[in-house]
Parts: C-alpha cells; structure tokens; sequence
C-alpha cells in the first residue's frame, strides 16, 4: 500500500501535478490547494485505489478547490477514480475532465493496458471505448475489462 | 475436509422438502439435480401454471423462486408465501439482486437470499452455480451459517487466516492479501476490487463493530489514522483463497452489531442504481457497504447479533476482468437468534 503523493510534470505545454498511490485517510491534499497552478491540472494515471475515508479526503479536496474558484482539469483519470466518479455524486465537483484511462486485458500474454480516452467537452467525436484493441505488447486482441455501456456513464450525469 | 463443510445434512433425518417454482426447464434440471444431490425431496411448481393453495403448504423447509421473463409473477407468488409463512425460508434466483423490483422483497424482510441466475460459473449464460446454490440451501436448511471454506470447491486449497490485534494491523493485512492477489495471478481490475473490499470490510470491523456495554459504538467517531491496541473481543478474523474459480473474502468480528436496516439501507443506493452520497459525520464515510456492493460478484452477511458479524466476499475470476463485471450479483443476507436460530 502506498500513501497517496504527486510530483510536477509537464503534460504537453502544460505544467501539472502527476498524483500518484492509493487515496485513503492519510491522503494529504494540503500541499495540492497551495499550489500556484492555475488552472489546476492534475494528472490521475498513478493513482492505485481509493477507500471510502480516501473518498472524504477527495470530495473535500474538490469543494474546497471549487469554493476558491480555481479550475480543476483532470487528465488520464485512473479506473479506481473513474468507478468512484460513477458511484458517488458530485465525486469530480465542478472539474473538467479532459481524459480517462480505459483498462484493457490481454489474454494472449497476460498484459494489463491502460489507455487514455480523450473527453474533453470539444473533442469533435463524443468519447467512446473500444471493446477490442490489439495489444501493445504482443499484437493479439486485447478486451476492454470494464462494461463500455457503463464506463463512462459519469460524463452524461454532469 | 472442505467437502465435509457442504455435507451438513442428516440423511437420516426426515428429507426437507423443497418447492421450486420455475419459468425454464433448463433451471429446473439445474436446480432439481443441486437440491437433490442435497437429499432434499423436490416438488416443482411452473410459475405460469395455476396453483392451489395446497401447494404452499406450510411444511415445506424452503421454497425456491426462479425469476423469467415475467418477474412480477414470481414475485406475487414470494409474496404470496411470505404473507402465509413468515418464517418461510425463501430464495429468488434471478438475473442480478440490483434490480429495482426486488427492492420491496428485499425492504419488507420478505426475501434475504438472491442468486444471481446469469452467475459467475458462466457469464452471460442462463445458468447458476450449483456450489452457491448448494450452499445457500444447505445454510437456510441448518442454520450453520459461519465460515468462508463452505464457499470453496476444492479440497487443498489453502486458506490464508490472519487475525488484527491493532488497528494498525489492517496496512499489513491489505499488503499481504495484494501479494497473495499477485501469487495466483489476479488480474489488476479484479484484484483492485478485492483489496477496496477488504479494506471497507476491516474499517467497518474494526471502527465499527465495537461496542460499550451500554450498546453505543466505541470506535466509529475515531478518525481511521489512529492507531491503537484493540483488546481481545474487538480483534478482527480475516480469511481468504482462491479455489481458481473466485477469490474468497472474510471479515469476521466479535459483536455482531450490523443490523439489516443498516445493510438494507446502503445496498438501496446501489439496487435503485443511485449514486452513493457522503454521510457528514466523524469517523468513516458511510460509503463501505455502497461501494463493496458494487465490486463483488457475491456479497454475503452472516450475523448473530451480540456474538459475531461475518462478511463474505466472492470475485469471480476465472474467465478475467470482462466476466467478472458481466457476472450476476448475488446476495444473501443471514440472521440468526443469539441461540443459532436462522431468523
């Protein structure tokens, strides 16, 4: 298990936080609300699960980023925080969610993928998951492991 | 060993009488040949067919209601059974327990126990699994209702038992179940899901549980950081395994203090498809059984009230991530008297 921490990277142009371990009670986002990045870009792909205490720590983290007024972007939102956007309201507040990790399983060699879905607001195409995508490592037909109907059933709710 | 653990009736006792009421006969033969393989005499009732009243006779050990295409049918005739025998031991096999028209069964203490038809054994096809179904009957027909190894198929598979002297302890447990997640090859989605499980099911254990002498929570306004001893009846009993069809999951502790309302409550969020909203109070979230709820291919409760709460949790693994997100959830929720008796 691995508390919760975040480094700054560079996403494109864009400076951001990479946030990396499992969100759970001891989960700090101090340091985060005191960052000068605005808007906030927070770049999601380490995160490795997130507890119901984690979820508190969270849910305040984004009120209280919302109540500053600051904008929050989220990139490459891990699937712990994907099925928690499904499952608790109000989980992301008011972010802008500008992609998704979409886990995928290779049966062929084993290999667990994650890939990003792009789902900003303005992408021309509404965001959509693949079932079925060869796979990075040894080219057979990897599966999508989720159920794509309900995926990403958290961006119609917002 | 485990094979003796699902051998539980007295074949020389009276055989307990079953009745199925069935919409296919493909469900019937499943579920005639696992109740028979039990020692249970089987009479059968098509759900379509007109029934008489004697049909419902009190004397029958358990009544078991498999749900088609014309849910409501089996449902009026579960409620038909419950208003003539309260007590009835009842058990809906039906697509998934998340479906809003069981929700009243489910509210009204009318049903406790739904197997998920669509089930793990073969996702995605009109079957169930003959074990769960094997060992739900057989824990209704006894009242034996504790322990995880009744869930395992095979004989010598190891089952992993540590046992939390501290609140600290969880951090260990959570590491060496996610080692052990990697040992028999859990892929990343399912293994993910295992570990969330645990860890709510050892807060709710270990904040929880605990109880004064004067009834009232000991622990649940403690902030989850804190680390301290936990004296003897608060230590907690975790089991787990893989028979290579499902990872198996249990939390037990020693207050039994997780009542039905508290259960019925959370799992509506999930039934009614409800996104899960964060209690403001101190201590947890109130979020644990919502979010458990949905991870599990089988979420069972066994409760004694006063004496002992376990919660089982079953991941279907065997055919991947896919399966075990398609698979049917199945739900049993068992309560007995402080003296054994199934409530």
């Amino acid at each position: 298990m691995t508390t919760m921490s975040f480094r700054e990277a560079k996403s494109g142009e864009r400076a951001c936080l990479v946030l990396g371990g499992d969100i759970t009670e001891e989960a700090d986002f101090a340091p985060l609300l005191a960052s000068a990045l605005t808007p906030l870009v927070l770049d999601l792909v380490e995160v490795g699960r997130i507890n119901s205490s984690g979820v508190r720590e969270w849910l305040s983290f984004v009120r209280e980023i919302a109540a500053a007024g600051r904008p929050l972007v989220l990139l490459r939102c891990a699937p712990a925080m994907v099925h928690q956007a499904n499952m608790i309201t109000n989980f992301l507040g008011g972010a802008e969610v500008h992609s998704v990790l979409a886990p995928y399983s290779c049966a062929a060699c084993d290999y667990d993928h994650l890939e990003e879905v792009p789902t900003a607001r303005n992408e021309a195409a509404p965001p959509n998951i693949a079932e079925q995508r060869p796979c990075p490592r040894c080219g057979e037909i990897m599966e999508f492991s989720d159920l794509s109907s309900h995926y990403l059933a958290f961006l119609n709710a917002r | 060993m485990l094979l003796e653990k699902t051998q539980v009736l007295d074949h020389r006792s009276p055989r307990p009488r079953v009745l199925v009421a069935h919409t296919s006969p493909s469900i019937r033969n499943h579920v005639r040949r696992a109740l028979g393989s039990m020692g249970c005499e089987v009479e059968e009732l098509p759900v379509a067919a007109p029934y008489s009243s004697a049909v419902l006779d009190p004397t029958r050990s358990l009544y078991v209601l498999e749900t088609g295409d014309n849910p409501e049918r089996t449902l009026a005739l579960a409620g038909e059974i419950s208003g003539r025998h309260p007590n009835a031991p009842l058990l809906v096999i039906a697509p998934d327990y998340r479906r809003a028209l069981l929700l009243e069964l489910l509210g009204g203490r009318t049903l406790n126990h739904i197997i998920a038809k669509q089930g793990a054994i073969a996702a995605g096809l009109p079957l169930i699994d003959e074990t769960e179904l094997i060992v739900t009957c057989s824990k209704l027909l006894t009242n034996d209702i504790f322990g995880l190894a009744k869930y395992l198929r095979l004989w010598g598979v190891e089952v992993c038992s540590p046992s939390l002297t501290r609140a600290a302890d969880r951090e260990l447990v959570l590491s060496d179940l996610a080692r052990f997640l990697r040992v028999v090859d859990c892929r990343s989605a399912i293994a993910q899901a295992v570990v969330m499980t645990a860890d709510e099911l050892l807060m709710n254990a270990i904040f929880n549980a605990p109880r004064r002498e004067d009834g009232a929570p000991k622990y649940a306004h403690r902030n989850r950081q804190e680390k301290f001893e936990l004296e003897e009846r608060e230590r907690v009993s975790v089991s787990y395994a893989c028979d290579g069809r499902y990872i198996a999951l249990s939390v037990s502790d020693n207050f039994g203090s997780l009542s039905r309302e508290v259960i019925f409550r959370y799992l509506r969020d999930s039934i009614e498809g409800r996104a899960a909203t964060m209690e403001s109070k101190h201590g947890g979230a109130g979020l644990g059984i919502h979010m458990l709820s949905q991870a599990v291919t089988q979420l069972v409760f066994n409760v004694q009230p006063g004496v002992r709460t376990e919660v089982i949790a079953l991941f279907y693994v065997r055919n991947g991530p896919r399966a075990f997100h398609e698979a049917g959830r199945s739900l049993n929720i068992f309560f007995t008297s402080t003296e054994g008796e199934l409530l």
